[in-house]
């Protein structure tokens, strides 16, 4: 990541050389041989090294076999494949016809039955789009209006900050609550609908076409805090001197805020950005704790479609088909992001 | 903090404008703290009626009742007080492995001159990009072969080491001075030593904040431990809850009173040393 | 078998570098006791046929099922306790498993550290019988005094596959109509025994009381399933690999259950505030659902006095339709690994004996599974559990084959979609159908 290479640039070039000088005239001066470094180096991170090649790096290749292999837990062994989970995965593709006449096959996006996999990445993609700008942005305007001279501002921010301590699994019961057909949303609700003549109360979890909402309702609830904080933190580092004279120049609130805020949000922006969206692309507990899915589909997202495959149908090789689809998909995502931040970076 | 003033030069205190703009301020943050703390409130409502309609929970309770509690404490497939120690012992085991592994990685990478050792931070840094979907399978297939499914070292080996503490860790490590160390071996000390006699007590504050996010973090997990804990009494708290609505649906005084046995400690912790849990968020978010 | 399993694992850990854990789990594997359970057979006829213990080995034995309730594990702990008084050299060990017991046992099955004996949902016995983890119990129909031929017949062949036995049912449960009483007085109706004969009771009931909706039921429709067979379709082919159930019959039941929801004559229970059918008969938001057996301790214990009203009908049929209700089952089975299959069969047949089913089934949960029972002092006491039992005749379990689950994960959401009013009756069978026999068979 970003963060590696910054730190490598940093210690390159000439300042690495004085050090590498420096440092081998202490290991004289100490009596240290390079071998006893070595030895205590690699017995210091031996721990973390084991763990991630037994919980980490192994897997990622075993998950890589096992998406070739029709998995039985029952017998607790697979059989070779070949890609047929892929396949099984993918098809019917979104684009159908041939290379010289090819069209775009749309039915795998709205039916569910023509392709889950294809459906729920729709899902998934919806749950994202409709999310993440909500978390962000409501994120930094209340960040802003808290960088203010707020009377509580520790209380206000406590309040911002509660939903962001509870448990998915928690957060997806209590609003499966409040969304209920005799909930306390609907009590609000109907009221307010009565007077504008419209039915504004729904089953709001029952109804294959409000039940996602619900579930962008609470993670935008729950999304909201944490970005608020790295906003705060970010707005930490904005040199007041650029305000000043922005302030001498005549600038408005929005000018100061586009021109003096916003850029040197930029570092701070990009990793929520990518959190953000990497988080939505893995939405799952509360997925299955409001709704389980359901209804007809309507909250099955891509993890929750591999959960249900690999482990209540016990399909462990599509499940690691599919999780490896959408690991490149992030991947993908995570790169190109990368790439566009640091073309912006040359531009500044 | 950097900036000691939110005011900047020249900010108008006074006349209409000034106001109005505090009002619509003060309206707006109220109306969002508002909906970020009502459903707490609903859920406590909730929990403590006997027979909760949406009227009913919404303000001011009607009747104030312990049973939904009772019921919870009484009903022989909830173990409430053996889903809490198990969530206490997962939470607290990976909280004392990452720490311990990962200031001892964090400390030999930012400290200890070894071979290799830039490229390994890379190699831990990039380990941040897999999504743990994709290990998920794989790891549960080595647990099943290790008969480690529905029990503890289950529970918690998969989450003993984060490439965030490391990072977390050795980017303090690197902040606190060289010479410190130098000194310590001039005057005897072998790399154990120094490590945990002179550089460990001066990160207790990093530590405080790595210990008290990745608690937090294993308090909630709810995806990892509903697929590695199948029998009641392994479950910890969120996935029992998910346990409790399968079997209680409807039910909704006893699924509010159990949402809040698992939110009231984190909340009641948070609100005690919220300063530390902001600390936590702040900093990890400056791994951009 | 398991041995296979284990090693060509082992092999996969190898190749991705987790070498490290291979020690670990060597010893892990329960085949070890295969040749032990060879030497075993020979006396296995004996044991099972005789009742006497004499030619059983010594063996201890866990036995893992699910309770629903400490009653309910008390009184297993009773028959196991009279097994083991009657069978000296057999000791059992009960691990009843709370929730999730199918990932459990699977996962258990695999590593092959399974229990001797366990339960095993009808739904998922043909997955587990296909993969051959499970013991041949056909040494039991041919015991004498077992008479498994009073067994109702549905319900055996449910634990068969490919003509062999691997199951004996634990006990049942069946689908009936149960209704208010008061409620249907008050609308001046008799408990109806046809489809359009329920259809205008609950035209009546929605008149002249205030239900929130004469009936409840689930958004998946789980009673079209029986309404299908009742109307002449069947869910698979006689030879079980292909889906027939968008037939007509199958549409026609569908688009009834659709029409009663379209005129408000039923609710989902997400439209009422209960979550279940039992609750919302307890609270009265109903006055009819189409449940089982396992409503009635709810009824009995947390709403005493409506209780007093709910009766309990075979369900209607179309008027020339045939009699049908849904089963659910679940049998002891033993796994194939066991060290002991004659102490495990022997076990089972205790448990499942005329005298050993008679008192399980008194806890009243389900239903013995036996014909005969319908006869005993208990199911004399409790009518409403009788006509249950009564049922167990036409029934027909809700298990289609191996791929059983995947088959209802794909129908579900399809029913849900008519149910919801997502899609047409007619399509909503068909895309189910047409998925399943591309996708499953």
């Amino acid at each position: 990541m970003a963060v590696g290479e910054r730190d490598e640039s940093g210690d390159s070039g000439v300042v690495s050389a004085v050090r590498d000088v420096l440092d081998g005239s202490l290991r004289a001066r100490l009596g240290v041989t390079e071998d006893q470094n070595n030895l205590m180096g690699f017995l210091f991170v031996a721990p973390n090294v084991l763990m991630f090649s037994v919980f980490l790096l192994g897997p990622v290749l075993y998950a890589f076999y096992i998406s070739f292999q029709e998995w039985s837990i029952l017998r607790n062994a697979g059989t070779w494949v070949g890609l047929a989970n892929y396949v099984d995965v993918l098809t019917p593709l979104p684009v159908q016809g041939g290379l010289t006449n090819l069209q775009l096959n749309t039915s795998v996006f709205t039916d569910p039955s023509v392709n889950l996999f294809w459906y729920s990445l729709k899902t998934t993609v919806i749950y994202a789009v409709g999310t993440v700008p909500l978390q962000i942005y409501g994120g930094l305007a209340v960040a802003l209006m808290l960088d203010k001279r707020v009377r509580m501002k520790k209380a206000y921010r406590a309040a911002y900050f509660m939903p962001v301590m509870l448990s998915g699994a928690a957060s997806a019961v209590m609003w499966r609550w409040f969304l209920a057909a005799d909930g306390v949303i609907n009590n609000f609700l109907e009221p307010i609908g009565e007077l504008v003549g419209v039915q504004l109360a729904q089953n709001w979890a029952g109804n294959p076409s409000y039940a996602l909402g619900g579930v962008m309702l609470m993670a935008i609830w729950g999304g909201i805090g944490s970005n608020m904080i790295f906003f705060l933190a970010g707005l930490q580092n904005v040199p007041e001197e650029l305000y000043e004279a922005a302030r001498i120049d005549g600038a408005s609130a929005w000018q100061r805020f586009r021109h003096v805020t916003w850029p040197n949000l930029g570092n701070t922006n990009f990793f929520v950005i990518v959190m953000a969206i990497i988080g939505a692309f893995q939405v799952f507990g509360i997925a299955l704790v409001y709704s389980e899915g359901g209804p007809v589909y309507a909250t099955t997202t891509i993890v929750l479609l591999i959960y249900q495959r690999a482990f209540e149908e016990g399909k462990m090789g599509v499940g690691a088909a599919m999780a490896f689809i959408l690991f490149l998909i992030i991947f993908a995502f995570s790169y190109h992001q990368y790439r566009h931040r640091q073309q912006e970076e040359v531009t500044y | 903090m950097a900036r000691s003033s939110y005011e900047y030069p020249g900010y108008d205190r006074s006349g209409a404008s000034y106001w109005s703009k505090t009002v619509v301020l003060y309206a707006l943050v109220t109306t969002g703290a508002l909906w970020m703390t009502l459903p707490f409130w609903w859920t406590l409502t909730t929990a403590l009626s006997a027979n909760p309609t949406a009227t009913s929970v919404t303000f001011i309770p009607a009747e104030v009742t312990a049973q939904n509690f009772l019921k919870l404490w009484e009903r022989p497939d909830i173990l409430l007080v053996r889903w809490f120690i198990n969530t206490v012992i997962f939470a607290g085991a990976v909280t004392a492995f990452n720490l311990t592994f990962d200031s001892l990685a964090g400390y030999a990478l930012a400290k200890i001159d070894f071979w290799g050792r830039e490229k390994l931070f890379l190699g831990f840094m990039s380990t941040m990009m897999i999504p743990g979907m994709v290990t998920l399978i794989p790891v549960y297939l080595i647990l099943v072969e290790l008969n480690w499914t529905n029990t503890y070292q289950g529970l918690i080996a998969p989450l003993a080491a984060n490439p965030f503490g490391i990072f977390l860790l050795r980017q303090h490590f690197k902040s606190l001075p060289s010479a410190l160390g130098e000194a310590s071996k001039i005057d005897g000390c072998n790399e154990l030593q120094t490590f945990y006699k002179i550089y460990l007590p001066l990160a207790k504050p990093a530590l405080a904040t790595l210990g008290i996010f990745t608690f937090m973090g294993a308090w909630n997990n709810f995806q990892w431990p509903l697929i590695i804990a199948n029998e009641n009494e392994m479950y910890t708290l969120p996935v029992a809850l998910f346990a409790v609505r399968n079997q209680y649906f409807a039910e909704w005084g006893l699924m509010m009173a159990a949402a809040l046995i698992i939110v009231g400690p984190v909340l009641i912790a948070f609100l005690a040393a919220q300063n530390y849990f902001i600390r936590g968020m702040s900093l990890s978010g400056m791994k951009g | 078998m398991t041995h296979n399993g284990t090693k060509m694992t082992r092999r996969h850990l190898v190749a991705t570098g987790a070498v490290g854990l291979a020690g670990a789990f060597a010893g892990c594997t329960g085949g070890d006791g295969d040749s032990g359970g060879d030497g075993d057979s020979s006396g296995t006829s004996q044991a099972t046929s005789g009742g006497s213990t004499t030619q059983v080995p010594s063996s201890e034995l866990t036995l893992s099922g699910w309770a629903a309730d400490d009653t309910e594990s008390e009184l297993l702990k009773q028959l196991i306790g009279s097994f083991e008084e009657n069978h000296s050299n057999i000791s059992v060990e009960y691990n009843p498993v709370q929730s999730n017991y199918k990932q459990k046992l699977k996962t258990q099955l695999g590593a092959g550290n399974a229990p001797d004996v366990f339960y095993v949902d009808a739904n998922y016995f043909g997955s587990f019988a296909s993969e051959d983890v499970l013991l041949d119990l056909s040494d039991l129909s041919n015991a004498e005094e077992f008479d498994v031929d009073d067994f109702f017949q549905p319900l055996l062949e449910a634990f068969k596959y490919d003509g062999t036995l691997y199951g004996i049912p634990k006990d049942f449960s069946t689908l009936g109509l149960f209704f208010n009483t008061a409620m249907f007085e008050e609308a001046s109706v008799e408990a109806p025994e046809t489809w359009s004969e329920l259809r205008s009771a609950l035209s009546a009931v929605k008149e002249s009381t205030d239900v929130k909706a004469p009936l409840v039921e689930f958004p998946n429709a789980r009673m079209w399933k029986a309404m299908l067979f009742q109307n002449g379709g069947s869910m698979l082919n006689d030879a079980g690999d292909e889906a027939v159930f968008a037939s007509d019959a199958g549409v026609e039941a569908l688009q009834y259950l659709v029409d009663l929801k379209k005129d408000g004559l039923l609710a989902v229970p997400s439209e009422l505030g209960a979550g279940w059918h039992g609750a919302a008969l307890g609270s009265q938001e109903v006055a009819a659902a189409v449940l089982g057996p396992w409503g009635l301790p709810f009824l009995e214990e947390n709403h005493p006095e409506v209780n007093k009203n709910i009766d309990v009908a075979h369900l209607p049929i179309p008027e020339d339709g045939q009699k049908a209700t849904s089963a659910y089952t679940v049998s002891y089975s033993a796994s194939a690994a066991t060290e002991s299959p004659a102490a495990s069969k022997s076990l089972i047949k205790g448990m499942t004996s005329p005298d050993g089913m008679a008192k399980w089934a008194k806890k009243g949960l389900a239903l013995s599974a036996r014909k005969s029972h319908r006869d005993l002092e208990y199911y004399q006491n409790h009518p409403r559990r009788k006509t249950l039992l009564e049922a167990g005749e036409w029934s027909h379990p809700v298990a289609y084959g191996p791929n059983s689950e995947e088959i209802i994960n794909l129908l579900h959401p399809q029913l849900e979609a008519a149910m919801l009013e997502k899609k047409a009756p007619k399509q909503a069978l068909e895309t189910a159908q047409s998925k399943i026999n591309s996708e499953v068979f």
